[in-house]
């Protein structure tokens, strides 16, 4: 009896703590967001120094432009590269047919508002989570083929044009700050990556990843 | 991206409180930077408005709507895609109603055909 009782008061002390980190999980997650919310530019460290993303100016644009243009060139230059719609008849020739799964997509997407329009309607408890449950199979439907598309397409011209042009833009926007005196007073930001092979060839991956991770707020907002 | 903190922190008092003032006042700020949006800050100023025109309709006591459902993602979501197919209804409805007023001042030109003598 007395050991329920322990048994007890240790699962409830267990669920508490469970509770008091999801809690202190969300509130930073809250604060790390409005963090990303207030600027253009998201500052953060990385062994000992502090980076910072920034939105790509006029100038970075350029060079970026400038770098995708050139790569379009090369890429359509190999006959090893095909453009998205060249996949897709060629894929349909092996038996698989994307535009059918596009269609798909899109018949997903209606029955998903069939049920969106019903969970509007109504107020019952139980009603409404098996509504809830039953969009959620929808979409994560949707996003299983979706997904399925983008790897059978993932080496399209416009698939690798696009991770060309936002790997390279992530090496653009990507700033270190330096110190001009000991006492930190005068300082300024500076490019990190000078050209894109040094970033290619970079073993920092935790500095590479959070600076993709930050990138895709900028510039994605998702 | 956790798109479920950008929608909570749109719907907080502190935000729309924010958002509805800085639309005022020119000193309040939502953001450090003016111009140059990021993708997040433009998807957060979309929260803000939906949520903002919730919070609106919530006040009207407006059907199907409650504190709960805009707590609710989904729920608020539904919400949404009704309240549009509903304005879409009503749209047609008065659409269909309305003649055609002529309050040009100009007089109407009616066409006859000639008789044959």
């Amino acid at each position: 009896m007395e050991n329920e009782e322990k048994k007890k008061a240790q699962d409830e002390k267990r669920e508490a703590s469970k509770s008091a980190m999801k809690v202190f999980d969300e509130m930073q997650n809250t604060s790390e967001m409005e963090r990303i919310i207030k600027d253009n530019m998201i500052e953060f460290k990385c062994e000992g120094k502090l980076f910072r993303v920034k939105k790509p100016n006029g100038k970075d644009q350029d060079e970026v432009d400038g770098e995708r243009r050139k790569k379009l060139t090369e890429l359509m230059k190999d006959d090893s590269y095909l453009f998205r719609k060249q996949w897709i008849e060629n894929y349909k020739a092996k038996g698989i047919d994307i535009k059918a799964m596009e269609n798909e997509l899109v018949v997903l997407q209606a029955d998903t508002k069939v049920k969106l329009l019903k969970l509007a309607t109504i107020t019952e408890k139980n009603i409404v989570e098996d509504i809830k449950k039953e969009i959620e199979e929808l979409r994560q439907k949707q996003y299983d083929l979706s997904m399925k598309i983008t790897d059978y397409l993932g080496y399209c011209i416009e698939s690798q044009l696009r991770i060309y042009t936002d790997s390279y833009t992530a090496c653009v926007i990507l700033e270190v700050k330096i110190e001009d005196d000991k006492d930190g007073k005068d300082s300024h930001w500076e490019r990190y990556f000078k050209t894109y092979e040094q970033f290619q060839e970079s073993s920092e991956l935790e500095l590479t990843s959070k600076t993709f991770y930050y990138f895709q707020y900028l510039m994605y907002g998702d | 991206m956790n798109i479920k903190i950008l929608r909570k922190l749109a719907r907080t008092s502190k935000y729309q409180l924010l958002y509805n003032n800085a639309k005022e006042l020119k000193n309040l700020r939502l953001f450090y930077n003016d111009i140059d949006l990021t993708a997040v800050q433009i998807l957060f100023l979309f929260w803000l408005g939906v949520y903002g025109s919730l919070y609106t309709d919530l006040a009207m006591n407006k059907k199907y709507l409650s504190e709960e459902v805009i707590e609710d993602d989904l729920r608020a979501e539904a919400y949404l895609v009704w309240s549009k197919e509903e304005n879409k209804k009503d749209y047609k409805d008065s659409e269909s109603k309305k003649t055609p007023v002529n309050d040009t001042g100009i007089p109407s030109v009616v066409f006859v055909s000639k008789k044959k003598k």
